[in-house]
């Protein structure tokens, strides 16, 4: 670690971390009240455009993305924050009723199977 | 879940599934996903956080409270009611810790060849068949060109006759669509089969 030090200006790296630690925006939770797969969509729900104003700078920040559906995987990459914080984050909004979660389908659904290669056939 | 039921009841019929594409680093996993996807492929960062404990002690460096891990992932829309999405995995071993959580629930995986570096996907197709997630292996043709044939190449990997091995192309649009067709027939053919 300490050739580690030596390599890097700290001064630097202290720069280009973020003015907010990931875990302080969950209040240092690490463990999501839903353990969403990283595909589950997300779309804003009419509560959620309601409750905009009183939201905290994150969650303003997912409920204003999630306009549009969005996946978990998606929802951390443009709010710029770690899968486990944004699945945090999605947990409470969603025991809000602040969101919509739409489930991923399943790989035992021959019915889903069946339409996903024709759809993709057709593309 | 209880509060999404209601939710889910009056939603418009939008169902997220997931592809996952696994294989070595430079074997064509992003250029596969960048073919094929809506979106300009992103990527997104796990944070090694409990897994990390003991190996890379943060509370030494200053300024730094997580080492993440980028997953690059795409996505398309298929058949107006489906959002496909396919996830990179991240290339190396070490990083298997995160395939659990990105490959619960896909509906398959493409596992890509290099044929001069078999041994990047040994992990990949053990994952696989030891949790019965359907998959089938491609070989990615640069410039057309077959190292190996496929019959060599399904030797050397030693994979039932189940699984099919094709060669393709991750730059063409036509061939990555063939082997999402190939891999959902895949996972079609092992879902009819629990289901008897």
């Amino acid at each position: 670690m300490s050739d580690w030090m030596e390599e890097h200006d700290l001064d630097e790296e202290a720069d280009a971390s973020p003015v907010v630690r990931p875990y302080f925006i969950t209040k240092g939770r690490t463990r999501a009240k839903v353990d969403f797969p990283i595909e589950t969509l997300i779309v804003t729900s009419a509560e959620g455009e309601k409750a905009f104003s009183r939201l905290g700078f994150e969650q303003a920040h997912v409920i204003e993305v999630c306009r549009a559906a969005r996946s978990v995987a998606e929802v951390a990459s443009i709010v710029a924050i770690p899968l486990g914080v944004a699945r945090v984050i999605l947990g409470d909004l969603a025991e809000e009723g602040l969101i919509k979660v739409y489930e991923p389908g399943s790989r035992d659904d021959t019915a889903l199977l069946r339409r996903l290669i024709d759809g993709i056939r057709a593309l | 879940m209880a509060f999404a039921h209601s939710e889910l009841s009056t939603a418009k019929n939008l169902t997220p599934v997931k592809l996952v594409i696994a294989g070595g680093f430079g074997v064509g996993k992003t250029t596969f996903v960048h073919t094929i996807s809506e979106i300009r492929p992103v990527s997104t960062e796990a944070a090694m956080t409990e897994v990390s404990i003991g190996v890379d002690d943060t509370s030494k460096v200053a300024g730094k409270t997580t080492t993440t891990v980028a997953m690059d992932f795409g996505r398309l829309r298929v058949d107006g009611g489906f959002m496909l999405y396919l996830f990179g995995t991240p290339g190396q071993d070490r990083f298997g810790f995160m395939w659990d959580d990105l490959v619960r629930g896909a509906l398959g995986a493409i596992v890509l060849v290099d044929t001069r570096r078999f041994d990047d996907c040994w992990y990949a197709v053990d994952y696989f068949e030891d949790r019965d997630i359907p998959f089938v292996v491609g070989v990615n043709c640069f410039n057309a060109m077959l190292h190996h044939d496929l019959d060599d190449v399904r030797e050397a990997l030693a994979v039932g006759d189940h699984v099919p091995v094709l060669s393709f192309d991750a730059r063409d649009k036509e061939s990555t669509k063939g082997m999402l067709v190939a891999v959902l027939e895949r996972a079609l053919e092992r879902a009819l089969l629990r289901s008897v």
